[in-house]
C-alpha cells in the first residue's frame, strides 16, 4: 500500500465516473537525473474503496519530450511508476486510469492530469541554499567594500585633504 | 373520473343560466346582437374557467411520455470552462436503416468540436464515446481528432442485421460480438485518430439492429494533445441517432398485388395489417 499522506497528495476527482485520483511525487520536488517515484491512488468517490483491477497508462511530458507508460495493471487501487527527470522545469503528468470487463470493454475511462516542479539544483545542492548562499556572499562583498571606504575616508581625513 | 363528468355537466348548466340571464335578446339593433354574442362567450369561458379547474390543471400538468431523437444530425452547445462549444454530431447518410445496411452501407459518424462564437473547429480534441442501445455498452473508447473533425465508418457485423422479417424480435437477442477498432492511434494517450480521409473504422455490433443509439461523448482534451481540461470542464454531450427498420409487404385490393414499405426510424415493426373501411 502506498502512503500518499506523507508525501502531499494532489487530488483529481472525476464525478462522472465517482472516481477520486491522488497523486504524489516522492520527493515531492523530484532532482534532476535522479529517480522518483509517482504514486497514484484510485478510489471509489463515494465509498472511498480502492477501485480493483483496473488498468492505467501514464505520460510525464515538459511539453517538448514525453515519456510514457503503458499497461500498468492496477490489482488494489494503488500504483507508481519511476521516473528520471532529465532537466529542471515544470511537467505534466497524464494518467488514464481504465475499467476493464472481463471482455476487455471499458465500463468507464478517467483522463487526469497533475503537475511536478524539478527544480534548479547545482552540484545537488537546493536551489533554496544556493540563493542563501548567493546572498550571504553579496552581503560580505558589499560589507567588505564598506568598510574599506571608510578606512580610506578617515586615512584622508588623517591627512587634511578634506 | 365520474367526478370529472360531474364537473363538466355543472359547468354547461351554469354556463346556460348565464346565458339565458344575460344574453336576452332585446328587441331590434344590431348592438344588442353584438352584445349578446358578446355576453355569450364571456359566460361561457367564466363557467368553464370556475367549474374546471382540475380537469385544466390536470391537462397542463400532465406528463406524457413522448420519445425524439436526432434522427441524423445534432448540433448540442455546452460550456467549456470559460468558453462556449457546440458539438456536432452528424451521421452519413442521414437514412441508415436495416435495408441499406445489408446492401454494403458504412454510414459515416462525424463529430465536430467547435467554438460556439467563431465557429471555428477546436484544434487536438480527445474525445471519449461510449454507443448504447437498450442500455447495452457497444462501444467505448478514446478517439482523438488534431483538427477537432473526428470521423468513424461504422462496419456493423452483417450476420448480426435485421432481417426486416416480422421474426424481428430476434434482433435484439443476438448476442453482441467485440468491437474491433482499427485505426492510427495518437502516441500519448493512445486515443484512435480519425479524419475525413482515414477516418477510424469500427467493426462489430455497432449499427447491425434497428433502432434508437445513445452516444455519449466526453470531450478531455482541447488546443493540445496533453490539454486536459480538469475534471469538471470535461462535458459530456448526449445524443440519440436511430438506424430505420423496413420492412416489405404485399397486399392485395382489387384484386390488384401492391408491393408496400414501410420504415421505422425508432423502434423495430414487427408485423403490418392492413385495414380497410368503406
Amino acid at each position: 500500500m502506498l502512503n500518499l499522506q506523507l508525501a502531499k497528495p494532489k487530488t483529481w476527482i472525476d464525478k462522472q465516473n465517482n472516481i477520486k485520483i491522488q497523486f504524489a511525487s516522492q520527493p515531492e520536488n523530484p532532482i534532476v537525473d535522479k529517480p522518483a517515484e509517482l504514486k497514484f491512488s484510485v478510489q471509489n468517490l463515494k465509498t472511498g474503496d480502492y477501485l480493483k483491477n483496473l488498468l492505467a497508462r501514464v505520460v510525464v511530458t515538459d511539453g517538448q519530450r514525453s515519456f510514457k507508460f503503458t499497461n500498468i495493471a492496477i490489482p488494489n487501487g494503488n500504483f507508481s511508476v519511476k521516473y528520471l527527470f532529465p532537466d529542471t522545469g515544470t511537467y505534466q503528468v497524464i494518467g488514464r486510469i481504465d475499467d476493464l470487463d472481463e471482455n476487455k470493454n471499458y465500463r468507464s475511462s478517467t483522463l487526469s492530469s497533475f503537475q511536478v516542479f524539478v527544480p534548479l539544483q547545482i552540484s545537488g545542492g537546493n536551489i533554496h541554499v544556493i540563493a542563501i548562499t548567493a546572498t550571504l556572499i553579496i552581503i560580505a562583498i558589499v560589507f567588505v567594500i564598506a568598510i574599506f571606504v571608510r578606512r580610506k575616508r578617515k586615512k584622508e581625513k588623517e591627512y587634511g585633504l578634506y | 373520473m365520474a367526478c370529472t363528468k360531474n364537473a363538466y355537466f355543472t359547468g354547461w348548466k351554469i354556463a346556460l343560466i348565464l346565458i339565458k340571464m344575460l344574453g336576452k335578446p332585446s328587441h331590434s339593433s344590431r348592438k344588442s346582437d353584438h352584445y349578446y354574442v358578446n355576453s355569450l362567450l364571456i359566460c361561457c369561458i367564466i363557467a368553464i374557467l370556475v367549474v374546471q379547474p382540475p380537469s385544466l390543471v390536470a391537462l397542463w400538468t400532465e406528463k406524457y411520455d413522448a420519445y425524439g431523437d436526432g434522427l441524423a444530425q445534432e448540433q448540442i452547445s455546452s460550456s467549456l470552462g470559460n468558453r462556449k462549444a457546440d458539438l456536432l454530431i452528424k451521421m452519413t447518410p442521414s437514412v441508415v436503416t436495416n435495408e441499406t445496411l445489408q446492401k454494403g452501407q458504412n454510414p459515416l459518424m462525424e463529430f465536430r468540436l467547435s467554438d460556439s462564437n467563431t465557429d471555428q473547429s477546436f484544434s487536438h480534441v480527445t474525445y471519449y464515446i461510449t454507443m448504447e442501445k437498450d442500455g447495452k455498452v457497444l462501444l467505448s473508447n478514446w478517439f482523438h481528432a488534431h483538427d477537432g473533425n473526428l470521423v468513424l465508418k461504422i462496419r456493423p457485423n452483417p450476420q448480426n442485421n435485421a432481417s426486416g422479417s416480422s421474426n424481428s424480435t430476434d434482433n435484439t437477442s443476438t448476442k453482441p460480438s467485440k468491437v474491433s477498432i482499427k485505426g492510427q492511434q495518437e502516441p500519448l494517450i493512445g486515443s484512435y485518430i480519425g479524419t475525413v480521409k482515414n477516418p477510424v473504422i469500427v467493426i462489430g455490433p455497432v449499427f447491425s439492429n434497428s433502432g434508437l443509439y445513445h452516444f455519449k461523448v466526453r470531450i478531455a482534451t482541447v488546443d493540445s494533445d496533453t490539454g486536459v481540461l480538469p475534471a469538471d470542464q470535461q462535458r459530456t454531450y448526449d445524443s440519440w441517432f436511430s438506424i430505420g427498420n423496413a420492412i416489405y409487404q404485399k397486399i392485395y385490393m382489387d384484386g390488384k398485388e401492391l408491393p408496400i414499405k414501410l420504415v421505422s426510424y425508432y423502434d423495430i415493426l414487427m408485423t403490418l395489417a392492413l385495414i380497410i373501411r368503406i
